[in-house]
């Protein structure tokens, strides 16, 4: 597993996921709910970053490569969460992996644009 | 539990619908048939701008204690800060998380959050009990009496309220 390069985004976005149920609704506006689980899935982290020099463009896309798309997860280093005392994910119950191939774009002569999207596995 | 009081930057209210089925026949005619009492698929919008970190873990813990969008909880008053009377009524209204809330970054050491939320209909009054046929004066001579939610009964020596749990 290679943890996810040390590079701190210019933009983050954190969505917290939801518990795994199923919901039916009555024509009257009455539901109910099953929940599945109590680990929450689908937690989505999109990371941008802007100003990236070549050889840190390089790292991402090489990470992207060697976790063979989505297929492999990771961890991601505290840098990810600079700014935060209290991670809002924990590294102890979740790695992550990614959902899209990173885009990446010009900001300037020489410097990259790069945009990450993750979702959350369950360890 | 009830959501954090925080009051939100921007705030967006739908009040959403009773359940009507509608049908339309070929002339055009139309007749809805209303399939129950209670208003469905309130939703309101919230984001909270500038948050410190402990009002955002707030709100992150209060979702995860009610498991995502799959318990109901009430809104506390500051959520309609700027209202004198809520559109939707705290104490008869309850809501879920329609959808995960977004956490972003904003200035350095603040962030931004976006919560969905999506009202339930929720029956209030389901211990109500009163003898059937009873008049608000015999009602007010018993000494128990089952309450619910926001009724308007009179204070009681033994008073059961058990919201809308």
């Amino acid at each position: 597993m290679a943890t996810f390069p040390s590079l701190e985004p210019t933009t983050r976005a954190v969505s917290l996921g939801d518990c795994p149920q199923q919901s039916y609704e009555g024509t009257s506006g009455d539901f109910v709910s099953f929940k599945y689980g109590t680990d929450r899935v689908g937690q989505v982290l999109t990371l941008g970053y802007e100003y990236l020099s070549e050889s840190e463009a390089q790292q991402i896309i090489d990470h992207y490569k060697g976790q063979q798309g989505f297929l492999i997860s990771f961890a991601l280093p505290s840098i990810v969460w600079s700014g935060y005392t209290t991670v809002p994910i924990p590294a102890a119950d979740y790695e992550w992996r990614y959902t899209a191939a990173p885009t990446v774009g010009i900001s300037s002569p020489l410097k990259y644009s790069i945009t990450v999207t993750l979702e959350s596995v369950i360890i | 539990m009830t959501f954090p009081s925080l009051t939100p930057s921007l705030r967006v209210f739908s009040p959403g619908v009773l359940p009507v089925v509608e049908r339309v026949a070929a002339s055009g005619a139309f007749v809805g048939f209303r399939r129950g009492n209670r208003t469905k698929d309130q939703t309101l919008s919230l984001t909270f701008n500038n948050l410190p970190e402990a009002s955002v873990e707030l709100i992150k813990d209060h979702y995860i204690d009610r498991n995502g969008t799959f318990d109901i909880f009430f809104l506390s008053s500051a959520v309609w800060s700027g209202y004198a009377t809520p559109p939707a009524p705290l104490l008869s209204t309850a809501w879920r998380y329609a959808s995960p809330p977004v956490i972003s970054d904003g200035i350095i050491g603040r962030w931004a959050v976006e919560v969905q939320l999506r009202s339930h209909g929720i029956l209030q009054g389901d211990l109500a009990s009163e003898p059937p046929g009873s008049t608000d004066e015999d009602a007010a001579a018993a000494d128990y009496i089952y309450d619910a939610g926001d009724s308007t009964t009179v204070a009681r020596e033994y008073l059961l309220n058990p919201g809308a749990s």
